[in-house]
């Protein structure tokens, strides 16, 4: 399992997750801003349940981009500074 | 259809929310038309777009579902409620429901303020129940003729004299000027006797229980109780 997940970590393509993640962002906010014109129960309904897991999986994606993106870094490693002789004046 | 008139509506805090829905969305398609490079910059302007600013929207739309959520607007738009709602706004009824939506501090919320649930977690069950309507709406009445429902349509318990009693405490001296609610106090503190029962105030939609005897009556006549603001 824990291979698994490295090996699509590995291979994802970040910019296809950004694009899947603005879709369902897009469709999540029409569906969040319908109810706040039509407030009868589908609208509202919608919105709280459809709307927001929609948004989440958006959101979620994008998060997903970050870890990819860290995963991928190459960290320069930090250099301990020279040691000071404390008697030098 | 969102018309004109329900647009003068929104209130202000919905604005800030489409405002914010608005700002993500124009976000997200400059990203999915131009693909810029995605460097530190773009993935800043991302995060506003895909977390910030939707997670603001969202907020403020649980905030204002929930508040559109004791509307009668809410109530009524399912079609099985629209006889109960037109009863209730109907000036001439003398039904409690229509005597009740008449004033202020029931007004357009009528429907929630008379049946919610007052107890410490009243909120979250009466939105319970309120999936149970959802439920009940989509498994059976959806379809189905108002006229064809409306003999099957009933309160889902007894309705409880503690919701009338948030009002009317019963300690009053003009409520305890009545012989009748003198003589059956314990009863009506107790929910023994129904506020709402016929040969006392007779149901709050009598319209509905046509079929059944004594339906019309109610002791409401008193024409200043009646007539409302």
């Amino acid at each position: 399992m824990r291979r698994r997940i490295d090996e699509v970590l590995d291979t994802a393509s970040r910019r296809r997750l950004l694009t899947a993640a603005c879709v369902l962002g897009l469709i999540g906010l029409a569906l969040m801003s319908w109810s706040l014109f039509d407030q009868g129960w589908i609208p509202v309904m919608m919105a709280m349940s459809i709307g927001q897991l929609v948004g989440t999986l958006s959101f979620a994606l994008f998060v997903l981009v970050v870890i990819v993106d860290l995963r991928r870094a190459t960290f320069r490693q930090s250099t301990p500074p020279e040691p000071r002789d404390l008697d030098d004046p | 259809m969102v018309s004109l008139p329900s647009l003068m509506h929104v209130s202000p805090l919905s604005w800030i929310a489409l405002t914010c829905a608005l700002i993500a969305a124009l976000i997200m398609v400059l990203y999915l038309v131009y693909r810029p490079p995605l460097d530190a910059r773009t993935k800043a302007v991302l995060a506003l777009g895909l977390g910030v600013l939707p997670i603001m929207t969202a907020l403020i739309g649980n905030v204002e579902g929930l508040r559109a959520t004791e509307s009668q607007a809410f109530c009524g738009s399912c079609h099985t409620m629209d006889l109960h709602i037109a009863d209730a706004n109907d000036p001439d009824s003398l039904g409690l429901a229509a005597i009740h939506s008449r004033t202020k501090m029931f007004g357009d919320r009528s429907c929630y303020v008379c049946h919610k649930d007052h107890g410490m977690y009243g909120y979250a069950l009466t939105k319970l129940g309120g999936m149970g309507h959802v439920y009940y709406f989509l498994s059976d009445y959806m379809w189905e003729d108002v006229d064809a429902s409306i003999s099957r349509i009933h309160i889902a318990r007894p309705f409880r004299n503690e919701n009338c009693m948030q009002c009317h405490s019963t300690s009053g001296r003009l409520w305890s000027e009545v012989p009748d609610h003198r003589g059956l106090l314990e009863d009506l503190r107790t929910g023994q006797t129904s506020c709402a029962s016929v040969g006392c105030h007779g149901y709050a939609h009598p319209f509905s229980k046509a079929d059944e005897p004594g339906a019309e009556a109610h002791l409401l006549h008193d024409p200043v109780l009646s007539e409302g603001p």
